[in-house]
């Protein structure tokens, strides 16, 4: 926008000119043919030069717009120029932060509360006797997964059908309780704007309070193969929970026979 | 209106070619669309009526404050407008009976494949983006509000309210957050995704996929594959859109399809009129001249 002409074909765009030049030939041809000059030949230079003068100046700013970088990515035009993440984040902690400014995502439901606050399993106690494990974890097959293994990313290029983890719990709550999800009113029977009881405010519970001290306690020649402490702990949980170790607790008696690598279905052992 | 080399070059070869009429006017239906651009779907059957997107898009485009919360569900008692003199919001949710269900419907612009209001704008501010939303470009506008009546949904409005610094307003699909590599505010707002972010061809498949998936929740059609000749935002739908106030009469051809051979024409007869009369007045002044001429000589003789 530095001069006349760039601001001209920046507002109007590059046909204004072409036409302003257009209206002056015009003009310059109707004074040609009305002249009572009999040398008139001698104009035609003037007429030529004016068109080119116009020509040429239009060709130059349109060549300007092109070569600036502003228009450049219409002459690729087909591809878009900025680059999209792959990952378009609803969930990132930013938002959920922001959304806990708004207390958007107050649960305080009392029902809702008596089951699932605390540990896993006291939910997950009270739900298994009304339905299958595979209605909720319904994309596990060998091992049950956490929502959170598939859920984590919503809009997912690659696989728009899978939903973000707080669409999936909705969807997945709503499946079946359709009364909660009845309209706009119904959102308040979890959801209310005191934070001193929310769930989704509240910290969540750490079953382990194991430090990496902790585990070079037995791992004295360090971890094999490099592995993290939170999946060391997931995959060997039995290790230390059959015999004691470092003051865990031993198995429940209903938990015989079960596979170390089941553990981590409903206990989620956090930080680490 | 900005132009590239082609663009000058056509415009030109307009100016010069006069025979060569039709030519130009043929290129401009090959382009189909920017390949990547993206989209939106609503899903409906999903939508619980929470107004977290109007919350969500309110903020994000930083709109007044509207007099009632988002909290009140007396809003829904009348078919309101994304737009309106008291309710300066980009998009709303409205509420319908169809027997017995109840269903709810968000309202916004399309961003359509092929927009008419891009179309109808004198000065090129309306603009459809290879991303997909289609953006005003606040510098650009005068004013005319031609795409408040050329949009087959009704949903540009003008900012009457203002004096000095009217707006042209309408939702941009969050542009501004897009090129960020953020989702739109009302998609990352909505709690259970009845608005799914993505490209619309990606969007377009998951949207068959969930009524081949589930045929008995859902109607057959997706409003917006072919209406207007497609648009950027998908509705999928448990009731036909005809009992949810979607327009049906609007047809699957592109709305500037209708206009563009007709318009491409101006120019040429603009061009091509002053030479055609400025020719026949040159041919006919120089018959009259040498008759005059001839009158002189022979008054002379006599």
């Amino acid at each position: 926008m530095e001069t006349l002409v760039e601001y001209l074909t920046y507002v109007k765009g590059i046909g204004y000119l072409v036409v302003v030049a257009f209206l002056f030939a015009f003009i310059t041809f109707w004074l040609l043919v009305h002249t009572k000059n009999k040398d008139i030949i001698k104009t035609v230079p003037v007429v030529v030069m004016i068109w080119l003068a116009f020509g040429v100046a239009s060709a130059l700013v349109s060549n300007g717009h092109n070569t600036n970088g502003h228009d450049a990515k219409d002459e690729t035009a087909l591809e878009p120029a900025v680059e999209f993440p792959e990952y378009y984040s609803n969930g990132s902690p930013a938002t959920i932060t922001a959304h806990r400014v708004e207390k958007w995502l107050g649960v305080n439901n009392t029902e809702y509360l008596a089951i699932s606050y605390g540990s896993a399993s006291n939910f997950h106690k009270v739900m298994s006797e009304k339905i299958a494990c595979t209605d909720c974890h319904h994309n596990s097959k060998d091992e049950i997964h956490a929502c959170s293994d598939c859920h984590s990313a919503p809009f997912d290029p690659e696989d728009l059908s899978k939903p973000g983890l707080k669409a999936a719990i909705h969807t997945r709550c709503m499946y079946c309780h359709k009364e909660v999800f009845g309209g706009p009113e119904d959102c308040k029977l979890c959801h209310t704007m005191d934070t001193s009881t929310s769930v989704a405010v509240a910290a969540p519970e750490r079953p382990h309070a194991l430090t990496w001290e902790d585990c070079v306690r037995c791992h004295k020649d360090g971890i094999p193969g490099g592995q993290k402490i939170k999946i060391v702990y997931h995959d060997f949980c039995i290790k230390c929970h059959t015999k004691g170790i470092a003051d865990a607790a031993k198995l429940p008696e209903d938990h015989a026979g079960r596979a170390g690598d089941t553990c981590k279905g409903c206990h989620k052992p956090a930080g680490g | 209106m900005k132009m590239n080399r082609r663009d000058f070059v056509k415009a030109g070869g307009s100016l010069i070619a006069l025979s060569l009429l039709g030519n130009t006017a043929s290129a401009a239906h090959s382009f189909t669309g920017y390949p990547d651009r993206f989209g939106m779907m609503s899903d409906l059957t999903r939508c619980i009526g929470c107004r977290r997107c109007e919350a969500a898009c309110n903020k994000a485009n930083n709109l007044p404050e509207p007099k009632t919360s988002f909290e009140d569900t007396s809003v829904f008692e009348e078919k309101r407008r994304p737009y309106a003199a008291d309710v300066q919001s980009y998009t709303v949710v409205n509420r319908y009976k169809v027997g017995e269900k109840t269903v709810y419907r968000k309202v916004q612009c399309m961003h359509c494949e092929e927009p008419a209001c891009v179309s109808a704008c004198l000065v090129g501010a309306l603009k459809k983006t290879p991303e997909g939303p289609v953006v005003w470009n606040e510098k650009v506008c005068i004013g005319c509000r031609y795409c408040i009546t050329a949009c087959p949904f009704y949903i540009p409005a003008f900012e009457y309210s203002s004096a000095f610094d009217p707006r042209i307003q309408k939702c941009f699909m969050c542009h501004q957050r897009i090129v960020k590599g953020i989702v739109p505010a009302c998609a990352e707002a909505c709690p259970v995704e009845a608005i799914t972010f993505g490209k619309r061809s990606s969007l377009l498949k998951l949207a068959w996929t969930r009524i081949w998936g589930e045929p008995d929740r859902y109607i057959d059609h997706v409003y917006g594959e072919r209406e207007a000749g497609g648009t950027g935002w998908l509705y999928i739908s448990g009731v036909p859109f005809s009992q949810l106030e979607f327009p049906m009469d609007i047809g699957t051809s592109a709305f500037p399809e209708l206009t563009k051979d007709f318009l491409s024409m101006v120019n040429l007869t603009l061009v091509s009129w002053p030479a055609v009369f400025g020719g026949i007045y040159l041919m006919t002044k120089n018959r009259e001249k040498p008759l005059h001429g001839e009158e002189k000589e022979e008054e002379d003789k006599l």
